[in-house]
């Protein structure tokens, strides 16, 4: 057997206005040697591929691994050089199994569908009976063409996204199955007609992804994947969809999805996104009797290709003039080289976010102590950290803020303290991350909430202005099945 | 004859929230070898002096040479560490003549006069007898240490400063023949009680200037020198100071001083700033049937310590739906990488400007098409090749924008033409300078208004806050002798 793998990953949000280009990949990743360097989430994978692979004594070639932080639309000649690489090193060395780690929302210039058609394209080079396995994001469009060319796909099932290796090993099994002829993989989806966040530290996400792993390997049914959908991202199959894969039986397939998603729509009211917005979200955490209080500023977060740098959260905090406040990340590079020149125990005046588009808010003048600087951070999560860059911490009078020049989402408390930053000196640490940063913060936070920001990710999933998605989805009408 | 040279130099505006260090100097030019290189506006000196000795046989040691850009003070260990290297280098190789190239209005912090502070350690270790030369920009402050310890200092004559490379000459001359024992020179400055912008290509400066070279060379005068002083910086001897070398003779030295302070007092009404605001220059373009008129943005020069980004000019031209003018130079790395990332033809979101500081005026939000895009760019002052890195030219529906990568004033229209922009078709050029523009656009304009805008250096010497100096001094007192 001869494996091939590859990563190409970029989460598009087609609403941000900063565009993906070379530049945007070489700042996160561009390898043609990825599991030689340090595993990152899209590229870990990669290294428990090669290590299966090579315990069976299979061939591994491996191709590129790039990756851009999330943000808009990722140019066309960009996304055709990547691809066109990767499919020559499949032509080139015709693999059994391709292995594809990617994150199932690209959408590029003339593209909405990257994933698609990646596969569509490696599946016509290696015919009908080679195997092409797909892990990806649950926030990805799952589609028609990612379906016909594809063996195996399987989502992460946490958000946070812990279980990024784990559903690799999960893949691997699979793809070892299937390539020694045990199974027959079918896959068939649902669509759920919904657009939300799906948490799953909630209790009734909880079940439904113990659920889903409790039902593998049952009965026939050999994988079951949530796609949650990626609601920034404007194209004709935008949503939420159950997939599952059965062994031969395409009917089992597409009862044990449909079953599945009837039940996340049964759920639907208490999966409904109801967060408070900022005042409310701060009167709580004023009257909070234990600390730290974790707000999330949700729209704000780099992860779904906002700027990381709106102000909302703190024009309110010092409206309010609250103090032992924490925050991050706000994403200045050129602030953040200001503050190198200046050196820790630096008095500065600084001009703080505000600075990429009308979703940042207006920018924020400020007296500030610089505090500390640390090159080369990471933060943890799950079981890779994350790359950071330069973290400089700011305090304005008892306002302490982040500051970084590498464009990322607040993941872990690790940031702080990497900066000898105390949170249990803190009252109130806001957080600019949807959701990944609960799996790190949960733990030292005495009560956490999200709060509906305003910015480039609103959580009014009815009011996203799509162009290409047929407003047929919950929660933008009630009963999108009438 | 062994000579020692070195460069050290930044203009310090003591207002501007830019701090200067160790990345400020990286990004300008720190070099061991700055003779081997292009030269540019400090280090040409340099390039003369090593060519001049080297043709009379003599010894030449090369020390540090460090510029950056103007901004805020110079970090104190940043500053000492590169005092401390030329220094080191003057001990060991113990010069018979040192010749140096700074700026004259370098501050840092715990220092008010870093030219002075390094005169005066020099002389220490060279002892009385030998020759230190300095050759200054004329925005310095002309300091009682500078005169103490330097043998002879020199001004440049013009401003625009195209004549760097001939006072250099003139200087080495002097020094030469000061070491060979055929000249005592002896300096004598004189307080004009004035601070103004002086434009040294129109009258009635340009007739002053001739003046100065007429003076040179007759009666035992050596050298006479204007310091215009540079007036955003907070130090005690902020101001015009006229400044003169005879040979051996102080009291003519004092005299001709005196003589050529009384002159540019006699001119004053001449060098009176009454320039347009912004409101008063584009009523001038907009009654125009000439094309190419040149209006300078003075405020928001960087070559004064303002950050070149400032919005005021651009606000006014989008509330007055003004077509077919260039606006440059905006400086925002994170904004060229955006642009390159999108790619030429483009159309962008941008959020342009507002983003260092109070005095850039607020953010404003433009739907653009990135219109070329071009790296490496260079701009010539006087002789000097001036660095401005990635260049992108920016159209938002006729209003022409140049972005770049390196903090730069605008010294040339070849900025624009270099974009591709056809300058001919534009109502006006509007660059981002205070008076450095002047040379390379009033070739290729018909009319050049110099603009009072709002910013980092607002041209109206009467308003800013000085704590250092007594404000007995013309303009803000129209009489600073009674």
């Amino acid at each position: 057997m001869k494996l091939l793998i590859a990563a190409l990953s970029n989460e598009t949000n087609t609403f941000s206005p900063i565009p993906v280009g070379r530049s945007a990949f070489a700042a996160s990743l561009i390898t043609r040697t990825p599991t030689s360097v340090p595993a990152e989430p899209f590229t870990i994978p990669l290294h428990i591929w090669r290590q299966g692979a090579e315990a069976k004594g299979w061939d591994v070639a491996e191709s590129l691994a790039a990756r851009a932080q999330p943000a808009g639309m990722v140019s066309r000649q960009i996304y055709e050089e990547f691809r066109d690489e990767i499919l020559a090193d499949v032509a080139r060395e015709r693999p059994d199994i391709l292995m594809l780690s990617m994150h199932g929302a690209m959408v590029a210039d003339g593209y909405d569908d990257c994933e698609g058609d990646l596969m569509a394209r490696a599946r016509a080079i290696l015919g009908a009976t080679a195997i092409i396995s797909l892990e990806i994001d649950p926030h990805c469009h799952l589609t028609p063409q990612m379906l016909d060319a594809a063996t195996l796909i399987v989502c992460f099932k946490e958000y946070p996204h812990t279980d990024i290796p784990e559903r690799a090993h999960d893949l691997f099994a699979l793809t070892v199955d299937a390539a020694e002829g045990r199974t027959l993989p079918v896959m068939r989806d649902f669509d759920c007609r919904m657009i939300s966040m799906y948490p799953t530290q909630s209790p009734i996400m909880r079940s439904f992804v113990d659920d889903m792993i409790t039902t593998e390997g049952q009965g026939g049914i050999l994988s079951l994947s949530l796609v949650h959908g990626f609601p920034y991202g404007d194209t004709a199959v935008t949503g939420t969809r159950m997939l599952a894969i059965a062994d031969g039986d395409a009917k089992l397939a597409a009862q044990t999805a449909q079953a599945f998603g009837m039940r996340l729509w049964d759920n639907r009211e208490a999966l409904r996104i109801t967060w408070p917005d900022i005042p409310a979200a701060l009167d709580r955490a004023q009257q909070a009797k234990a600390y730290p209080v974790v707000l999330a500023d949700t729209a704000d977060n780099a992860g779904g290709g906002a700027p990381s740098d709106s102000t909302f959260v703190l024009q309110e905090i010092l409206a309010r003039g609250l103090k032992d406040v924490a925050m991050a990340v706000f994403w200045d590079p050129v602030l953040v080289t200001m503050c190198l020149d200046a050196g820790v125990g630096a008095h500065m005046r600084v001009r703080l976010g505000g600075k990429r588009s009308e979703a940042s808010g207006d920018a924020i003048d400020l007296e500030v102590i610089v505090r500390a600087i640390c090159e080369d951070m990471t933060q943890d999560f799950g079981v890779v950290p994350s790359p950071f860059g330069t973290g400089v911490w700011l305090e304005a009078d008892g306002v302490h803020l982040v500051v970084n020049d590498s464009r990322t989402q607040c993941l872990h408390p690790s940031l702080f303290t990497d900066l000898g930053l105390d949170l249990a000196q803190m009252k109130i640490v806001v957080v600019k991350s949807s959701n990944h940063f609960y799996a790190g913060f949960a733990p030292i936070a005495s009560e956490v909430i999200h709060m509906a920001s305003p910015g480039t990710l609103t959580a009014d999933f009815a009011a996203i202005p799509y162009a290409k998605r047929d407003p047929a989805y919950w929660p933008r009408v009630e009963n999108p099945y009438a | 004859m062994k000579l020692l040279i070195a460069c050290l130099a930044t203009e310090t505006n003591t207002f501007s929230p830019m701090p200067t260090g160790r990345l400020a100097f990286e990004a300008g030019m720190v070099a061991r070898d700055a003779t081997q290189q292009p030269a540019m506006l400090l280090s040409a000196p340099l390039h003369e002096w090593r060519r001049m000795a080297e043709e009379r046989g003599w010894e030449v040691v090369e020390s540090l040479t460090a510029a950056a850009q103007p901004a805020g003070r110079t970090i104190r260990a940043v500053y000492e560490a590169f005092r401390d290297e030329i220094l080191a280098d003057v001990k060991t190789h113990q010069p018979d003549v040192l010749l140096l190239s700074m700026h004259g209005a370098m501050a840092a912090d715990g220092y008010d006069d870093c030219e002075g502070d390094m005169m005066q350690r020099a002389r220490a270790i060279m002892g009385p007898d030998k020759v230190i030369g300095l050759e200054l920009d004329p925005h310095n402050h002309l300091t009682r240490t500078m005169l103490d310890n330097a043998t002879l200092i020199i001004n440049y004559k013009e401003y625009p400063h195209v004549d760097a490379p001939e006072r250099a000459r003139e200087l080495f001359i002097m020094a030469a023949d000061a070491a060979e024992g055929k000249t005592k020179p002896v300096m004598r400055a004189h307080d004009c009680r004035m601070l103004t912008i002086i434009e040294t290509m129109k009258e009635p400066a340009m007739s002053y200037v001739q003046a100065m070279k007429d003076a040179e060379g007759k009666d035992g005068v050596l050298s006479v020198s204007l310091t215009h002083g540079f007036p955003w910086a907070d130090v005690a001897d902020v101001g015009a100071k006229t400044l003169v070398i005879t040979d051996a003779n102080p009291d003519k030295a004092a005299s001709v001083a005196k003589d050529f302070a009384d002159k540019l007092w006699d001119i004053r009404d001449g060098l009176r700033m009454d320039y347009p605001d912004i409101s008063g220059a584009l009523d001038v373009v907009q009654a125009s049937n000439e094309r190419t008129l040149t209006l300078a943005d003075m405020g928001d020069n960087a070559g004064g310590g303002a950050p070149a980004d400032s919005t005021f000019m651009l606000r006014a031209l989008l509330d007055r739906g003004i077509k077919d003018v260039a606006h440059g130079i905006f400086w925002d790395p994170v904004l060229v990488t955006m642009c390159q990332d999108a790619g030429v033809g483009a159309r962008m979101q941008v959020r342009l400007g507002g983003k260092i500081c109070a005095e850039s005026g607020e953010a404003v939000d433009l739907e653009v098409t990135v219109r070329a895009i071009r790296e490496g760019m260079t701009q010539m002052m006087g002789a000097s090749e001036m660095p401005m890195g990635t260049g992108v030219w920016l159209d938002a529906d006729g209003v022409h924008l140049v972005v770049s990568s390196l903090r730069t004033q605008n010294f040339s229209p070849s900025v624009y033409t270099d974009l591709g922009m056809d300058i001919t078709q534009m109502r006006a050029l509007i660059p981002k300078s205070t008076n450095h523009f002047y040379q390379n656009f009033a070739k290729i304009s018909p009319k050049v208004i110099h603009v009072k805008t709002p910013g980092t250096v607002t041209p109206d010497m009467t308003i800013i806050p000085y704590t250092k100096r007594d404000g007995n001094f013309w303009p803000k007192v129209e009489n600073p002798f009674t």
